[in-house]
């Protein structure tokens, strides 16, 4: 079966470009969040595989979204993609949780390589 | 199959709308600096506008908006003050970041570089008290696109209005077939003619939807140059603004978007006073300007309201009277509502009114003219010392607009339901009255004169005879336009009906009392009056019969 994602960004553009990126690489995306409390609620809704997770939404921060999914959820996994590069930052969603962290602006082949990686530990 | 230049379309999209909120958001900036949202919500416009700039190839934007991000991200921490200086070379920023995507928008390719305001961005920062880079270089990665599908798409106007005229035509031939089933009262021809009708009507429907754009387009751009103008004039104006999400035709948007402009320099420059002026009137000092607009049946009203220092009517009828607009002996007992119209007349010039700061008005008949060309009304309201309103109501859509037909001797004529106050049948004749050779007709203690058609499309040498009109017994359609009302006589009344208006050809394109043309269902050619015009008609023809 095709592995279920969650995109959450506020830019149309970049959520249209990771939908097309991954859906090309063979992914289903369930749904697209443009804020972090609809982002709850979709999670809560779709159960996905895994999340592409912005950091900066306009109603909350990625990462206290991120540490709410986990609280809730923590067999989801989150892979932030932010253009924020502050180690700082990069540093703190991973000990939140993140599975992984790419720098926008991002190649696409890193994206689904990034995301193969993931969903390819599992596999036998 | 799509590519970049779908990504293009959709950044530009974004885009645009990004900068236009930031716009509005840097006047109330202003007011209130610290506002830890609106710093907030800058920062984020501008954050994705640097990712999806630099993921679309567009390296100036994101470099620019990099450096404002930088400077907003400053704020937020309170590194940096903003002051009055800082403010200004944002707002150049922000007007340079218009101007690169505007070149994005109309295909420039030449490069455009400001090197000055680089440099002042970056000094900004430089007075900061942290320093720390948004992010690592080395991560700065030209993203090449595969070519993927997107479920947004941008159009341009004009091939939407082709679409429109080709379901004018198929819509005038479907009334045509309908019109023709029922003459042969053939059955299948009827039903295969409702069913095209139900069809043409819903895509008509869709594509009249597909060219609405929300107010907000235009409107977003008004606090940006009411804080210019203001500055300008030196005065301080407050602008309240509602209804932004209400939809338009984006080409009644674009006609009066030059309108709304020049009604709000007028408010600005003539209408709001000065500080002092304002203070000895005890009023609060900040003038307020409120852009209210509502949408009811299918018409957008848009009211433009200051509390300012209103019309003052005694210098419009001076004026008027010096112009020989107003007659001298009517101008004592005309009254104010009579006389705020004029402001509206073409070659009424109040030019030496408006260089006082109690008068307003110049080139408000253009403003008149464009929205009277869709189909639209202006009015004013005004009050001495306590402000002025425009009240302006627009259709939401173009080209189909219901209308009343009659008949002219052979010819079918139409009159928007628009103009339209109501149509009365008057016999017995109490109501009309004879003088000066020219009919009026009593409606409500007001004496309105009477526009026999039959007599003004076709000369007056066989009248009214052969036409079946009987003064006595009269059907009246009392239309009504910048607050001067006409009757207007038909020689036969037929039906209310939607008609989709064209456009008149060669070698009709430039008669006067004709708005457009409409092809009736039965093949008929039908005229559709320009009211504004026929008034226009009307009174010169009048005044020229008074003087012989």
């Amino acid at each position: 079966m095709k592995k279920r994602i969650l995109v959450i960004d506020d830019s149309y553009y970049m959520r249209t470009l990771l939908r097309n990126i991954l859906e090309d690489g063979g992914y289903t995306v369930v749904d697209e969040a443009a804020s972090g409390e609809s982002a709850l609620k979709l999670v809560n809704k779709t159960k996905p595989d895994l999340i592409t997770l912005d950091l900066i939404l306009p109603d909350d921060t990625g990462l206290k979204v991120l540490k709410k999914i986990k609280a809730a959820h923590p067999q989801i996994k989150v892979l932030v993609v932010s253009a924020v590069a502050q180690d700082k930052i990069v540093k703190e969603a991973l000990e939140l949780g993140a599975i992984n962290y790419i720098v926008k602006p991002f190649e696409e082949k890193k994206v689904l390589e990034s995301v193969n990686e993931i969903f390819n530990e599992n596999k036998p | 199959m799509p590519g970049r230049e779908e990504y293009i379309n959709i950044f530009l999209i974004e885009a645009l709308e990004a900068y236009e909120k930031i716009s509005s958001y840097l006047v109330s900036l202003e007011n209130s600096p610290k506002d830890d949202k609106l710093l907030a919500e800058i920062f984020r416009n501008l954050h994705n506008l640097k990712a999806s700039s630099s993921a679309s190839g567009f390296s100036d934007i994101s470099g620019l908006a990099h450096k404002l991000e930088s400077i907003f991200s400053a704020l937020q921490k309170q590194e940096i003050e903003l002051n009055s200086p800082t403010m200004d070379i944002i707002y150049r920023g922000f007007d340079f970041l218009s101007i690169l995507l505007n070149n994005i928008k109309d295909s420039v390719k030449e490069k455009q570089v400001d090197g000055a305001l680089f440099d002042e961005l970056d000094d900004i920062l430089k007075n900061r008290m942290i320093s720390e880079p948004w992010r690592s270089p080395g991560e700065k990665e030209s993203v090449h696109l595969k070519i993927p599908l997107s479920d947004l798409i941008s159009i341009e106007v004009r091939r939407l209005d082709a679409l429109l005229n080709n379901i004018g035509e198929l819509i005038i031939n479907r009334d045509r077939i309908m019109a023709l089933a029922n003459k042969l009262e053939h059955q299948e021809l009827q039903d295969l003619g409702f069913s095209l009708y139900k069809i043409s009507n819903e895509i008509r429907q869709n594509i009249m939807d597909a060219r609405l754009v929300n107010l907000g387009i235009l409107f977003n751009k008004f606090p940006r140059i009411v804080r210019d103008m203001a500055a300008k004039e030196n005065k301080q104006v407050n602008l309240d603004m509602t209804g932004l999400d209400i939809r338009i035709d984006r080409n009644i948007l674009q006609i009066i978007s030059d309108s709304m402009l020049h009604l709000i320099r007028n408010t600005i420059s003539h209408g709001i006073e000065t500080e002092i002026e304002r203070k000895k009137k005890n009023k609060p000092l900040s003038g307020n300007l409120t852009i209210t607009a509502t949408s009811k049946k299918g018409l957008v009203n848009i009211k433009v309201a200051d509390d300012g220092n209103g019309i003052d009517t005694d210098k419009i009828r001076e004026q008027g009277i010096a112009a020989g607009i107003i007659p001298p002996e009517k101008s004592r007992s005309m009254r104010e509502f009579e006389i705020l119209p004029l402001i509206f007349e073409p070659g009424f010039s109040l030019s030496t009114i408006t260089t006082e700061h109690s008068g307003r008005g110049m080139g408000l008949n253009i403003v008149k003219e464009a929205i009277d060309s869709i189909g639209g009304t202006i009015k004013v309201i005004s009050k001495k010392n306590k402000g002025t309103i425009f009240d302006i109501t627009l259709p939401t859509s173009i080209t189909v607009v219901p209308a009343l037909l009659f008949k002219v001797r052979e010819e079918f004529y139409a009159i928007p339901l628009f103009h339209i106050l109501k149509v009365q049948s008057v016999s017995g004749g109490k109501k009309i009255h004879m003088w000066d050779d020219q009919l009026f007709f009593v409606h409500r203690g007001e004496t309105i004169p009477l526009v026999i058609l039959n007599r003004f499309l076709y000369g007056e040498s066989d009248l009214p005879d052969n036409s079946g009109l009987e003064l006595n017994s009269l059907n009246i359609i009392l239309v009504e336009h910048n607050n001067r009302k006409i009757g207007v006589v038909p020689d036969l009344l037929l039906i209310r009906q939607n008609i989709v208006i064209k456009p008149l050809k060669k070698p009709m394109r430039n008669h006067k009392l004709f708005g457009g043309v409409t092809i009736l269902g039965t093949g008929s050619i039908c005229y559709l009056f320009d009211i504004p015009s026929m008034l226009r008609a009307f009174k010169e023809i009048y005044s020229m019969q008074k003087i012989k």
